[in-house]
């Protein structure tokens, strides 16, 4: 049996998960009968780019694929994106050049493309270095649309990330499909010794948001760090969970997640670290920092440290809090009005982050997202 | 004839129920530059929060007359777009945001219209030579990292390209070193004009070796007490606050 039938026929065996913080909206899981074609651009003959259904088929390393998270959107949706992946690609890079190679991933749902399942896998060889930007967008031409004329798109994502020893990979991931979209997402990092992996992950678009990250430190000195940015629009529903297994002595690991949310907006952020037996020596932080925008909110944080092991350093931090008035003040001294104020408040909190983004390209993109959105 | 700026009657202002301002009086005209100056706690500060339109405050009673208008109807950003400029004693940090961009915008959303970046450009540098800044600030962050005094000049290069009716300074010299307070008060006095107004708010007369104030206004709990030309300041120099009969 083959990757996708057996995916599909362990799919077609379970019944539609409950959620019990953020409940799933209906109609999930669609079949498309269509394939979706990114965008994409790769700027060093040491990627190698192949599409996934491809390397599937020719690749027995890709098919064997397995990995065993502690924390995830659920087998459920594990199986629905093997199965019926429309998208995606293996990306493989062997370039140690100082300046690392940039793979450029653009995917645009609307017009007939109403579902997107995308499976990627990101693989840095020993030594090698690589970037991957994935942007999902909607046309431009819908931007000034009516929520109420678009069609229900969807997104359903996966994407493996392998940092083979002493490598490093960077992946900055982009949402900003329309308002009423669905988006679930997640990321498994494997990290052998002395790799470091980081990831970008900004949601500001889709009213219903599901993400899950976790990292596997396995090796020795393995380095893991997530960087989050949301924008939980009015009645928007979010569920972050971000983790990271320490199971390589010395590993380090950083969770960071900065977020703005408007009225009657619902939102669960998870922040796990393990210490695995082995782990001695580690350090792992999580700081979440939440902005209320309007009224009505319901924000949970949940942090989580579990260990195994004595020697470690593990710390967590959360803060809730509305848009700083004493800001807002300041600006609109200067003449800018309360919201065009407000904007400047919620791109001065996800700074932090985007200074860290050596693509000007996304830090604009990032910032006319916050520009169009924020009302 | 002189032109009004300002005309302040009778304001009375409180702060979480407690009553600050009782009672403020104050006129000032085009040209004119006054100083008010008062001990810790008199409200000198809450004059000026009040006068910008800090939410914090609450106005109880009184009237503004401001270009004409009634100031405390506006929107802060109103107050601005009509020529009111506060230099504020603890300015904000705004990442992300270049002091060049935030000036050019600053202007546009004060001017209505966008400036011409080359003129604008070379404006700056000229105010910036004035405030002894070097023109490496225009790429960093608004007051990110800045030091006290470096926030300060900041401020006054915000007024300088905002070209306000009416400028209030509220303790702009505290946290200065004295090269930065010649620095920054003679780039003050050169701002001033005929069309415009400055209000400075400071507990010290140190900067009266700089400025040349029209009015001293001493300012004690919550109430312009007394009001005179630049002797009244040296006499709080030689007798200070606590042990006159206002």
């Amino acid at each position: 049996m083959n990757f996708r039938q057996h995916h599909q026929d362990a799919f077609n065996k379970m019944e539609t998960p409950v959620w019990n913080r953020v409940s799933l909206p209906n109609e999930l899981f669609p079949k498309p009968n269509y394939k979706v074609e990114a965008s994409i651009t790769s700027d060093s003959d040491y990627v190698n780019v192949t599409a996934f259904c491809d390397a599937i088929d020719s690749d027995d390393s890709i098919a064997q694929l397995e990995f065993t998270a502690k924390k995830q959107l659920g087998p459920v949706f594990k199986h629905y994106i093997n199965g019926y992946a429309n998208a995606g690609y293996v990306v493989k890079s062997t370039s140690k050049a100082f300046k690392p190679p940039v793979v450029d991933i653009h995917y645009v749902l609307g017009g007939e493309t109403h579902t997107l399942i995308d499976n990627h896998v990101i693989i840095a060889e020993a030594g090698a270095k690589l970037d991957v930007i994935i942007d999902y967008h909607v046309e431009k031409s819908d931007y000034n649309k009516s929520e109420n004329t678009l069609e229900q798109t969807a997104h359903y994502g996966m994407t493996h990330i392998f940092a083979k020893r002493g490598s490093r990979v960077r992946v900055f991931k982009l949402q900003r499909l329309n308002k009423s979209a669905y988006h679930f997402d997640q990321v498994f990092a494997s990290v052998e010794e002395s790799a470091v992996v980081d990831v970008f992950d900004v949601q500001v678009g889709s009213q219903f948001k599901a993400i899950s990250h976790e990292f596997d430190l396995k090796g020795r000195h393995s380095e893991g760090h997530i960087k989050s940015i949301y924008f939980g629009d009015q009645d928007s529903k979010l569920d972050l969970s971000f983790t990271m297994n320490h199971r390589g002595k010395k590993s380090n690991s950083s969770i960071l997640s900065k977020g703005a949310l408007d009225s009657n907006a619902l939102k669960v952020f998870r922040g796990n670290l393990f210490f695995e037996t082995g782990a001695s020596q580690s350090v792992g932080k999580e700081e979440e920092f939440v902005m209320l925008l309007g009224d009505n909110i319901k924000s949970d944080s949940i942090p989580a440290l579990m260990c195994a092991e004595d020697d470690v350093i593990g710390a967590h931090a959360a803060s809730v809090g509305q848009v700083d008035l004493n800001k807002l003040f300041y600006l609109m001294s200067r003449g800018f009005s309360e919201i065009e104020a407000k904007k400047l408040v919620i791109k001065a909190s996800f700074e932090e982050i985007l200074s860290d983004v050596p693509y000007e390209a996304f830090r604009v993109t990032v910032a006319h997202e916050v520009d169009r959105r924020v009302c | 004839m002189t032109s009004d700026i300002i005309k302040i009657r009778d304001l009375k202002s409180s702060v979480a129920g407690q009553q600050i301002l009782k009672g403020i009086n104050l006129d000032i005209k085009a040209g004119e530059i006054h100083v008010i100056m008062g001990p810790n706690g008199a409200g000198k500060s809450t004059l000026a929060n009040v006068l910008m339109g800090h939410p914090a405050h609450t106005v109880d009673a009184g009237e503004v007359t401001f270009m004409s208008k009634d100031l405390l109807a506006m929107k802060v950003d109103e107050r601005a777009k009509t020529g009111l400029f506060l230099s504020f004693q603890y300015p904000e940090e705004v990442p992300g945001v270049t002091v060049e961009n935030f000036l050019r915008t600053a202007k546009k959303e004060v001017a209505g219209i966008m400036p011409m970046a080359l003129s604008f450009k070379k404006e700056l540098q000229s105010n910036m030579e004035m405030l002894n800044m070097d023109s490496k600030y225009l790429e960093r962050y608004l007051n990110q990292g800045f030091s006290g005094g470096e926030k300060k000049k900041n401020e006054i290069l915000q007024m300088a390209v905002l070209k306000p009716k009416l400028a209030i300074l509220d303790e702009t010299d505290s946290g200065l070193d004295i090269d930065a307070i010649r620095v920054v008060y003679e780039s003050v006095q050169k701002l001033s004009s005929a069309d415009n107004a400055i209000l400075i708010i400071t507990h010290y007369n140190k900067i009266l070796s700089y400025i040349t104030p029209d009015y001293v206004h001493v300012l004690v709990d919550g109430r312009i007490v007394r009001s005179g030309d630049v002797s009244l300041a040296e006499e709080i120099e030689s007798k200070g606050y606590e042990q006159r009969e206002w």
